[in-house]
């Protein structure tokens, strides 16, 4: 794909680094909107260059101002810790020693309110562009740059008709579509991105369907 | 719409009869399916963010907060007296004013990235004030800037830890001379010539950053980014020609990047981050950031 030239001269954040610190806010803010900002507690895990620098490039403050809602063009977000505080939010990062990563790699372990457990890898890939490649022990591939809907579901017949009837009948055009599984018959992944954002009404139908355990949207990062 | 070389751009340039930003301007507005008039606004919000971070230091010094170095531009605005050239100065003056916020993570407009961000800002607005230019020429410039950001991208890095600091304050030094260039009305191949010769100038410089902040070496690279690239332009508008041309010049640049060590690719392992001086501030700083 062409780069576009916001890529370059842009984008509008908060410093120190790309891919150590506005990579890092958005791979908080994906995790937020995973979860529907439901969290209240998160545990980090940094892997390769992320455990190596952290520090000093400030990647654990724009993960926790990631999560918890702080645009990464905001001066707050150097204060996030802080604003987790108060709002309750705690969050325990740590660094691995690990060598099973190289790239800036978090691993985001969470629990939604119904009580299931996620973990969510994703690397900064550079210039602040992100990589969402493994959710719990599912490998997928989720950049965040459109309108995103990810539903974790039954792998089935029939759930993708059932599932873009509902993106069709809002009128909304799928730009790419995904699906990732792990064995036959077991749980699956589908990662639709649109031109614009399904409305919520949408997600909940999606939700609804029996075969359909989760439904999230995320929205642009 | 999509360029992967240099050469292509001016080919398009020269055949559609349109400057190296309006060049630019169309290779945005096809591929994003914006209106032009809607990707200068857009450019115009990103000068906004940048030309304000280039006076925070020394304007408003209480929002720098930096862990081993200074503010060195609230240093030069004090200082006020240039001995070499006002531009120059102002130049250097703007850079460090951005390179400082982005430490202290303020807002900046990474451009190419957040570590050398101060160098094409610091260069547009000092040209800006030096020629008495108004806001769109400093949008025309950043416009301009992208094209040799865009061949860096396309064949090479601009990322520390991938190509070295060549990759990152060499691409921003050889965008802001190309944004000079075109700010000073020079023809698209003349701001290709400038950016040949400032990335050949920084050519093989490595990442080495001082405890893995981003403020030593790299504050002062932006200062002396920002330098060298008015010198390229100034070099460029006399006709003098960088012999390589920009798209050879961006292929080695690429080559040299590879063949650097990891230690010397912003891993704070080699360089001047291994340097007696800078592992005292390595545990001085990050000590204290433990607590």
């Amino acid at each position: 794909m062409p780069i576009s030239i916001f890529d370059i001269a842009g984008p509008v954040m908060v410093g120190p680094s790309s891919s150590h610190t506005l990579g890092a806010a958005k791979l908080g803010a994906f995790v937020r909107q995973f979860s529907a900002a439901s969290l209240s507690s998160c545990q980090v895990v940094l892997y390769g260059s992320f455990a190596q620098t952290y520090k000093g490039h400030r990647t654990d403050i724009a993960i926790v101002g990631g999560l918890i809602g702080i645009p990464y063009d905001d001066e707050r977000l150097r204060n996030s810790f802080e604003i987790a505080r108060e709002m309750g939010f705690s969050c325990e990062i740590s660094a691995s020693e690990s060598t099973l990563y190289s790239g800036n790699v978090a691993a985001f372990n969470i629990a939604t309110p119904d009580g299931k457990s996620y973990s969510i890898y994703g690397e900064s890939i550079g210039g602040g562009r992100i990589n969402i490649f493994k959710i719990n022990s599912m490998s997928v591939d989720i950049d965040g740059e459109y309108p995103t809907l990810i539903t974790v579901h039954k792998d089935a017949p029939g759930i993708l008709a059932k599932i873009t009837q509902i993106i069709a009948s809002e009128n909304i055009n799928i730009a790419f579509l995904k699906l990732f599984r792990e064995e036959k018959h077991e749980s699956a992944i589908l990662v639709a991105q649109t031109d614009e954002a399904l409305p919520p009404e949408a997600i909940q139908r999606i939700a609804g369907f029996d075969l359909v355990l989760e439904a999230m949207f995320i929205a642009p990062l | 719409m999509r360029f992967r070389k240099a050469s292509s751009i001016l080919e398009y340039a020269s055949r559609e009869g349109v400057r190296l930003s309006g060049a630019m301007a169309r290779y945005e507005s096809e591929n994003s399916s914006m209106p032009i008039q809607s990707v200068y606004l857009k450019m115009g919000e990103i000068w906004a963010a940048m030309n304000n971070s280039t006076s925070a230091a020394f304007e408003s010094p209480e929002r720098i907060e930096l862990m081993i170095t200074e503010n060195d531009s609230l240093k030069l605005a004090k200082g006020g007296r240039s001995f070499f050239g006002q531009p120059y100065y102002k130049a250097m003056q703007y850079a460090l004013s951005s390179s400082a916020l982005n430490a202290s993570m303020g807002k900046v407009a990474a451009c190419p990235t957040g570590g050398s961000c101060g160098i094409v800002p610091g260069c547009i607005r000092s040209a800006q004030e030096a020629i008495g230019l108004d806001g769109e020429s400093a949008i025309e410039g950043l416009l301009a800037s992208c094209a040799v950001g865009l061949i860096v991208y396309e064949n090479a890095t601009v990322s520390g830890a991938l190509g070295g600091c060549q990759a990152e304050v060499g691409t921003a030094a050889a965008m802001a001379s190309a944004a000079v260039c075109e700010m000073l009305g020079a023809s698209p191949s003349v701001c290709f010539e400038a950016a040949s010769i400032a990335l050949k100038s920084l050519m093989g410089l490595i990442c080495d950053p001082v405890a893995s902040l981003v403020e030593s070496p790299c504050s002062k690279r932006n200062a002396t980014g920002a330098a060298l690239a008015l010198s390229c332009a100034e070099m460029a508008m006399a006709g003098i020609t960088s012999i390589i041309p920009f798209d050879e010049v961006v292929e080695a640049m690429a080559a040299v990047g590879k063949k650097l060590p990891e230690e010397h690719r912003e891993t704070s392992e080699g360089g001047i981050a291994k340097a007696p001086t800078a592992l005292q501030l390595a545990m001085k700083a990050l000590g204290s950031q433990q607590d």
